[in-house]
């Protein structure tokens, strides 16, 4: 059974200090004014990414995607960029302390656990940039149509949440928050080494060894690899194609016991090649114009039958 | 960072609730040389208002929704917990000669020891009337290595599972009925 949202059975919330995976996590008493504004937050959250619309899907979340200001993204809870967000969903009883508030400095962020009567779990996690701002401000508020300024400590609860981790998958609403949150430019530092000896072991007629290197040492190289190695289609690449491609793009590449690399200073060229992120349009006649796509979106793919050509204009 | 049990007040009075059937003996069998009617006031005192104050953490728990899933995969029986607590409290500090009034004042000492100990071991779960009303008293852990919490509960065993509580304190729930 889905997470129900408008079926709450108990509603939490707790605040983090340091990493998420690393620092702790408390739950802070909250009465029942606090509990409704919590599910505020949750539905706006959810009504802002349209998953209270049928049949809307979120864009699975790629590492090597460019994306703007307002973007929402999805990805698997199952999925090794979530290792860090599903131990954090994952843990049970947390530790309860009313007085966890007493050190504002060191919260990084701010989070609600939701369960529905069916014991199904929402975990929604919001980064506490904001909040610290506020503590070290006077909060403004509206009192008989005059501002006032209130001179306490005000925990000033955001519109919404930057991520909701439901129904096995993290639906992103701020994708920034999401990357800090989760530590995926940590993960995918980590997993450098691996992510592109595994590449090499799906396309056997590619030399992906002499890149590790500079996959380690390139921040984008490594978002490249690690969205490459979640691509689904990696095994069915054409090194025939490929070649064919980097050619027209201008991508020098090489072959080195008969396998394809790039040469030198064409490292991160190459892998977006690979990742569907660099193409040519030829417009004007005789002139090849080579882009870069640093946030691309699938708009179709046609399979040509074996043995058909592509159909020639007559005049 | 250091753990904080919270709410000191509602655990004071947990306490003292729990040494509610003692203070009743005390009455019936009467404390030499304090008068029986200051002996009755004192009871009367130190039995409704701690029950009073832990029936209305209950209350508030309620009203304000102060309500927790819990996680329930390793779950150990305290019910000998109570045999404990009655042999080795109730029945001591009952059996106490408070003929003198150096007796009394030592059986007095005591009991304030007890009440510190209660506290400082976190046991003010310890409570005749939970047992009265068919709580049983069982430790429970989300896993292994996870922070031990006490759940109040009618029922007979615990298994693997999520249930919904109410919290009397940080580290003690009462099972939602």
């Amino acid at each position: 059974m889905p997470y129900e949202y408008h079926d709450p059975a108990n509603i939490q919330f707790g605040i983090c200090r340091g990493d998420l995976h690393l620092g702790d996590s408390t739950i802070i008493p909250v009465d029942e004014t606090v509990q409704g504004l919590i599910q505020q937050m949750i539905l706006a959250t959810r009504r802002e990414m349209d998953l209270d619309q049928p049949h809307v899907r979120l864009p699975r979340y790629e590492p090597s995607q460019d994306y703007r200001v307002g973007s929402h993204a999805a990805l698997p809870l199952a999925n090794r960029l979530a290792n860090q967000l599903r131990a954090f969903y994952e843990m049970e009883n947390r530790p309860i302390d009313g007085n966890a508030l007493a050190e504002p400095q060191a919260i990084t962020a701010y989070f609600a656990i939701v369960h529905d009567h069916e014991g199904n779990k929402l975990v929604a996690i919001r980064r506490a940039t904001q909040f610290k701002g506020v503590l070290k401000a006077h909060l403004i508020r509206f009192v008989n149509d005059s501002l006032r300024a209130v001179p306490d400590r005000v925990f000033k609860l955001d519109s919404e949440f930057d991520l909701l981790i439901v129904d096995q998958a993290i639906y992103v609403h701020s994708i920034p928050a999401f990357e800090h949150l989760a530590g995926i430019d940590d993960q995918l530092r980590a997993a450098a080494i691996e992510n592109t000896q595994e590449l090499g072991q799906l396309l056997t007629e590619f030399d992906f060894d002499g890149m590790v290197p500079f996959v380690q040492g390139h921040k984008r190289a490594a978002r490249l690899v690690a969205a490459l190695r979640a691509r689904d289609d990696l095994e069915a690449t054409s090194a025939t194609n490929f070649r064919r491609e980097c050619g027209r793009s201008g991508i020098s590449v090489n072959t080195v016991d008969g396998k394809l690399c790039p040469d030198a200073g064409h490292e991160l060229a190459f892998l977006q090649m690979l990742d569907r992120r660099r193409y040519v349009v030829s417009l004007v006649a005789g002139r090849r114009e080579r882009y870069e796509a640093g946030s691309r979106k699938s708009t179709g793919v046609t399979d040509r039958q074996e043995g058909q050509r592509p159909a020639r204009r007559r005049n | 960072m250091q753990k904080r049990e919270g709410l000191p007040f509602v655990r004071l009075m947990m306490i003292i609730s729990s040494l509610t059937p003692l203070f009743l003996l005390w009455a019936v069998r009467g404390m030499q040389p304090i008068p029986d009617k200051w002996i009755f006031v004192s009871v009367a005192i130190l039995t409704l208002f701690p029950n009073g104050v832990l029936l209305a953490r209950l209350i508030i728990a309620k009203r304000h929704g102060d309500e927790h899933t819990l996680a329930i995969q390793i779950a150990d029986d305290h019910r000998d917990h109570l045999l404990v607590y009655l042999f080795a409290i109730l029945i001591p500090l009952f059996d106490a000669n408070v003929g003198r009034t150096r007796d009394t004042a030592a059986t007095l000492v005591a009991l304030v020891l007890v009440v510190f100990l209660f506290w400082h071991l976190n046991l003010h779960y310890m409570n005749l009337f939970f047992a009265f009303l068919g709580y049983k008293v069982f430790t429970i852990q989300a896993s292994s290595d996870a922070q031990p919490l006490v759940l109040l509960t009618r029922r007979n065993a615990l298994t693997p599972s999520k249930i919904q509580a109410y919290r009397l304190s940080n580290t003690v729930f009462i099972e939602r009925s």
